[in-house]
């Protein structure tokens, strides 16, 4: 991430930051420093200088001994002797002293630095010379002691002189040791001083001058992008607006540039486009004017065309009601056709029970007759008492008209005629349920009960020829214009029946629910194509010849439908059949 | 964890009641049978001269400089030639002789069984039943 596209506030933090971490790094550096110099000194101080101190006092106190034992060895008088040994405890005390002073020294500058090999090189030299001067002294003392003055003489100038020198030579030593360190201490606290005023001086300077360029750095980055901000809000307040500016970073001032583009841009293009849409809105406004020019004119025209087309209306109103009667003629003539069909039928129908009865009649008449005479007969020969012959005679008649037999002839002809009386009966009040067409009432019927009586009317046309499948549903009786449902089942068995051209069957089934019932009627006739299909509810549209339809059964069915808030869908395929489905409500309200 | 703080507590036990390098021995005649450090300072500085029992005090140094001895001068916590210096003020003041110097650590066992009222020290691998050792516990303070 370059310096560059950072916040501004990122930027003068990082820059103050860099600034205060030099300056705190100068700081430490100097605290580092003068630390060191500090150390120096108390090395001075607490090391060197005291250090010095105690061994040329041992120095001194080693000497007076040696001094004070030269002289005791000398000396014959006892006072001075006593004096002289006072002399030498003290100066052993003062030995002691000084050799205390310098360990409790040496521990204590374990903790500053560590001890010098040449140091403790020299004091151990010093401690085994200083015991063996002891063990000396103690044989001198004792030899002294014994009065064996010549020895004790001779040991103290000969062997201990020796040990002696070696002990001044090494303290001498260890002296000059602590002169030296104490020199190049001193040498080495004004180095570091020198070193660390110069770096100090500079470091200040770098930073300084480090802040400077940040600074000056920093001023670069915001005056000039704000310089050109300024420059393009004047342009555009003077009304350039195809002002666009460079952008130099990422920060606040870099997205203010990037909003000032776009604030430019999308003036511009507002100007732009509200001067596009004020050219169109000119031109409309000419469009509309000449419009309005043309509109007057033609008013006059209007006016004119207004009556015209008035005299049209009530013409065409007249026209609708000339309509109207025609087609209430035409549903007429359609009922009537209708109606002439099914009496051929019907007539046909009822002809056959009319059959039984009239061909059972005369045989019934000649039986009737057979028993006339059978009865005169016998009442002839019973007449004037019983006569035996005419008796027989009877009795012979009786035989020749198989008597027996024409008693059950007369009952089978009975059952006959009373089987077409009974089917004449029903196709009667099958014709009366039928004829229920022409109220106009709301009642409630049971729509098997009426597909049943269609049927019935069918029968003529139906039978031999067709097999029909009833599947009736447990459905109840619904609100309804029997007779018209009637006129729409007729239809369309009609149709399954017309269709089959030679045996085939029809099914009619009959389902519900809550609401609604379902009748489908499927013949396995020869269906429609689908172009026929879809007209087939039109009016005047039939495939009959001329003269055998009039178009409008499926029509008027279709109305009928409707009028019953029902549906009417009609499947089919050609050489396979065809198959209605109507769906009544239960409650026609 | 428990291993380090084991080794911790040897290794002070040791530099406490440490100086095994040195046995502390004294004549069967010695009643005492444990010391402590200042007690042994006060014997060897000569500030001490009589047991309680009136006897007197006989100290041992060693001539030889071997590593029991620097362990025993240590332990008084002052160095040969400093306590020699404490011997020799004595001597001037008159208060007694330094202890007599031997050749090695057998005449020093052998001069201490022999010496009643003798007091000095061995490596402790050569301690016997004809000395007493002295078993050294810390400083109360």
């Amino acid at each position: 991430m370059k310096i560059k596209n950072l916040k501004l506030s990122r930027k003068l933090f990082l820059g103050f930051g860099f600034v205060l971490i030099m300056m705190f790094g100068v700081n430490i550096f100097s605290i580092r420093q003068m630390n060191r110099l500090k150390l120096e000194i108390d090395n001075f101080n607490n090391q060197w200088l005291p250090s010095a101190l105690a061994i040329s006092s041992l120095n001194l106190n080693t000497a007076d001994l040696r001094r004070s034992q030269l002289q005791y060895a000398f000396t014959l008088d006892d006072e001075t002797k006593q004096e002289l040994v006072t002399s030498m405890i003290s100066t052993i005390d003062n030995i002691n002293d000084n050799l205390d002073t310098y360990a409790k020294l040496k521990q204590q500058k374990g903790e500053i630095q560590e001890l010098l090999e040449e140091e403790k090189d020299l004091f151990k030299g010093f401690e085994t010379d200083w015991e063996t001067y002891q063990d000396l002294s103690f044989t001198i003392f004792r030899l002294s002691r014994e009065d064996k003055q010549k020895e004790a003489y001779d040991l103290l100038d000969g062997q201990t002189k020796v040990i002696y020198s070696s002990i001044n030579d090494k303290l001498q030593k260890l002296l000059s040791f602590y002169k030296n360190e104490v020199i190049e201490g001193a040498k080495n606290a004004d180095l570091v001083f020198q070193a660390t005023k110069k770096l100090i001086t500079s470091l200040v300077v770098i930073t300084i001058l480090l802040s400077i360029i940040f600074v000056l750095w920093l001023i670069r980055w915001i005056r000039h992008p704000i310089r050109q901000l300024e420059k393009g809000a004047k342009k555009v307040a003077g009304g350039d607006l195809s002002v666009q500016l460079d952008i130099t970073s990422e920060d606040e001032i870099g997205n203010l540039t990037n909003s000032f583009n776009l604030m430019t841009k999308s003036l511009r293009e507002a100007m732009e486009k509200s001067k596009v849409q004020a050219d169109r809105l000119k031109m409309q406004w000419e469009v509309l004017n000449e419009t309005y020019l043309e509109l007057e004119l033609k008013s006059d025209s209007l006016e004119k065309q207004k009556s015209t087309i008035e005299k049209k209306n009530r013409e065409l109103r007249k026209t609708m009601e000339k309509l109207k009667s025609t087609q209430s003629q035409l549903i007429e003539s359609e009922k009537m056709a209708s109606l002439g069909q099914l009496t051929a039928g019907i007539a046909h129908e009822i002809n056959n029970p009319i059959n039984y009865i009239s061909a059972g009649i005369n045989p019934l008449k000649r039986d009737m007759m057979d028993i006339e005479s059978l009865y005169l007969k016998y009442k002839e020969a019973s007449n004037n008492g019983l006569d035996q012959n005419k008796l027989s005679d009877a009795i012979k008649f009786s035989d020749d008209i198989e008597s027996d037999f024409l008693f059950e002839e007369i009952k089978s002809l009975l059952e006959g005629i009373e089987e077409g009386a009974l089917r004449t009966r029903e196709i009667v009040i099958g014709l009366r349920n039928f004829s229920r067409m022409d109220e106009d009432a709301i009642k409630v019927a049971n729509v098997n009960e009426g597909i049943d009586s269609t049927l019935m009317l069918l029968r003529n046309k139906i039978k031999n020829k067709i097999t029909i499948n009833k599947e009736y549903g447990q459905i109840p009786p619904i609100d309804c214009y029997p007779g018209k449902l009637n006129q729409v089942f007729m239809n369309i068995l009609n149709n399954a029946t017309d269709a089959i051209k030679d045996v085939g069957e029809i099914s009619i089934r009959t389902w519900g629910n809550d609401n609604h019932i379902f009748i489908s009627i499927k013949d396995n006739g020869i269906g429609m194509p689908e172009n026929v299909r879809k007209r087939i509810f039109e009016p005047f549209f039939t495939t009959k010849d001329v003269g055998q339809g009039t178009g409008l059964g499926l029509s008027i069915s279709f109305g009928i439908i409707e009028k019953h808030k029902g549906t009417i869908t009609v499947k089919s395929k050609k050489n396979e059949g065809s198959e209605f489905i109507i769906q009544l409500p239960i409650n026609l309200s | 964890m428990k291993y380090i703080i084991k080794t911790v507590l040897i290794i002070i036990l040791l530099c406490g009641s440490g100086y095994s390098q040195v046995a502390i021995i004294a004549n069967k005649s010695v009643t005492i049978d444990k010391i402590e450090k200042s007690q042994l300072m006060d014997y060897y500085s000569r500030d001490l001269k009589f047991w309680d029992n009136g006897e007197p005090i006989i100290l041992f140094d060693l001539k030889i400089k071997n590593q029991v001895r620097e362990a025993f001068y240590k332990f008084l916590g002052k160095s040969s030639s400093r306590m020699k210096s404490i011997w020799m003020k004595k001597m001037l003041l008159g208060e007694g002789d330094p202890p007599e110097p031997l050749e090695s650590e057998e005449a020093m066992l052998k001069k201490i069984i022999t010496t009643p009222g003798s007091i000095g020290f061995i490596n402790p691998d050569m301690v016997t039943d004809e000395v007493k050792p002295l078993k050294i516990i810390e400083d109360e303070n």
